[in-house]
């Protein structure tokens, strides 16, 4: 590389580091960007109240499931009345615990297991876990 | 502090005086309203899934009924100072704190709820604009020198703004990004949703809700129609997506939020789901009613 290459080049390189720093500077002042850091930490930080990434209804599978409670008879109990917890919030609560025993079998297993893959055992040790929380506050 | 540069758009609007207190009224009406009662906080003597600071600090205490009515009175007291517009450095911290804490310890107990982060959000917003001069001052640094005619409350209510189209866009992208990009084709699927509301609802109390038969006819229209579901629903998605436009001056702001609270409407009408924080403060801080009837007011029309 002779000494006019050189210079030609270092001249570029200086002009485009002045350009991309106001670029930077620019998109950084822009009415935008705080907005856009709150989204990107947002999605990173997942649910970390009060942060969220308000993941509702953001799958629409074919299909879903809900839960409800039964006496001993098979007569079923309201959610509400019993334990003072909508049945949508009873679904969530159990859900987060399967999710705790899948990981919990998962690690044991060496490989991932489902909610669904869990042992009929299992499901009904979370919905026992899930009981033994929600009874107190009947 | 950002202070965008060249054209009428994306600038940060000044706020008048009156204009902020209105909004500091309906606010603390807002927070006030959303703060868990003492009875639903008596049941949160355990954190089992902490969220938040829960997973650093044993939040149980707001479960006590003694220091839940000391904490209440205090932040009672704290709402009335921020309506007054005097201390709000001081007052900021103690709202966003007893708020942020005792939602996180109902957000803690295994179900996830979305109805308050949005007031938790923009109160941690303001603290952060009211303390920014003020640990400069503690910390011995030069005072922030303000752009002329500015204020903090300018500030502060753009912050705010900030969140809240933050919230809406994250709705938006999250649904794209665990959809694959896929969800406005599988959107008919919401039918599927809508029979487990009217399931769950049913297995709360044993009883059907009042539009029990319409979002069961409602699911079955949008089954038979998927397109015209496809349509209404990517509507709706778009609101989210593009709710940074509030951000472009205060009419889009006007315009965006009387989309958010039409798609609040919709989706409080089909799926019986009710943000109603959220909507009051999209009407607070976007609608912004007060601020618009001055203009009328003054001018005769809505000005620029």
């Amino acid at each position: 590389m002779n000494n006019g290459e050189s210079r030609q080049e270092s001249e570029e390189s200086s002009a485009k580091g002045p350009a991309i720093g106001r670029a930077v500077k620019k998109g950084v002042r822009h009415a935008l960007f705080p907005m856009l850091v709150l989204v990107v930490f947002s999605l990173i930080v997942d649910e970390t109240y009060p942060f969220s990434d308000f993941p509702m209804y953001s799958r629409l599978p074919p299909n879903t499931e809900y839960y409800f409670f039964e006496a001993g008879n098979g007569d079923p109990l309201p959610a509400k009345a019993c334990f003072g917890v909508s049945a949508s919030a009873m679904k969530k609560m159990y859900e987060k615990r399967l999710r705790k025993m899948s990981k919990k079998r998962s690690l044991e297993a060496g490989y991932g297991i489902g909610g669904s893959d869990l042992s009929a055992e299992d499901k009904a040790a979370v919905g026992d876990e899930l009981l033994d929380y929600l009874l107190p506050m009947g | 502090m950002i202070e965008p540069e060249g054209s009428k758009y994306w600038q940060i609007p000044k706020r008048g005086r009156w204009e902020w207190f209105f909004m500091r009224l309906f606010f603390a009406v807002v927070v006030w309203w959303s703060l868990p009662t003492a009875r639903s906080m008596l049941d949160m003597v355990s954190q089992p899934y902490p969220t938040g600071i829960a997973n650093l600090v044993d939040l149980t205490f707001f479960s006590n009924p003694e220091i839940y009515q000391v904490v209440y009175w205090v932040f009672c007291a704290a709402l009335l100072v921020y309506v007054s517009g005097f201390l709000l450095p001081i007052v900021l911290p103690v709202m966003a704190s007893v708020h942020i804490g005792m939602i996180t310890i109902y957000n803690s107990q295994g179900a996830t709820h979305h109805s308050y982060q949005l007031v938790s959000l923009i109160l941690l917003a303001q603290w952060v604009v009211y303390w920014v001069p003020w640990v400069r001052k503690v910390f011995g640094r030069q005072a922030l020198s303000l752009p002329e005619g500015r204020h903090w409350r300018d500030y502060a209510v753009w912050y705010s703004l900030q969140v809240i189209a933050a919230a809406y866009v994250i709705a938006g992208v999250i649904k794209l990004m665990r959809s694959k990009g896929m969800w406005i084709v599988d959107s008919p699927n919401l039918a599927v949703q809508l029979l487990k509301t009217n399931a769950q609802n049913y297995y709360g109390r044993l009883e059907t809700d009042a539009v029990f038969e319409q979002r069961a006819a409602l699911a079955q229209f949008m089954i038979d129609n998927p397109n015209i579901t496809r349509l209404f629903l990517g509507a709706g998605l778009l609101i989210e997506i593009f709710a940074f436009v509030l951000l472009i001056n205060r009419r889009w702001a006007l315009v965006a939020g009387i989309f958010i609270l039409a798609l609040h409407w919709g989706i409080d009408m089909t799926m019986g789901l009710n943000f109603k924080y959220q909507m009051t403060v999209v009407a607070i801080f976007l609608v912004n009613a007060p601020y618009w009837a001055g203009q009328l007011g003054k001018r005769g029309g809505i000005g620029s």
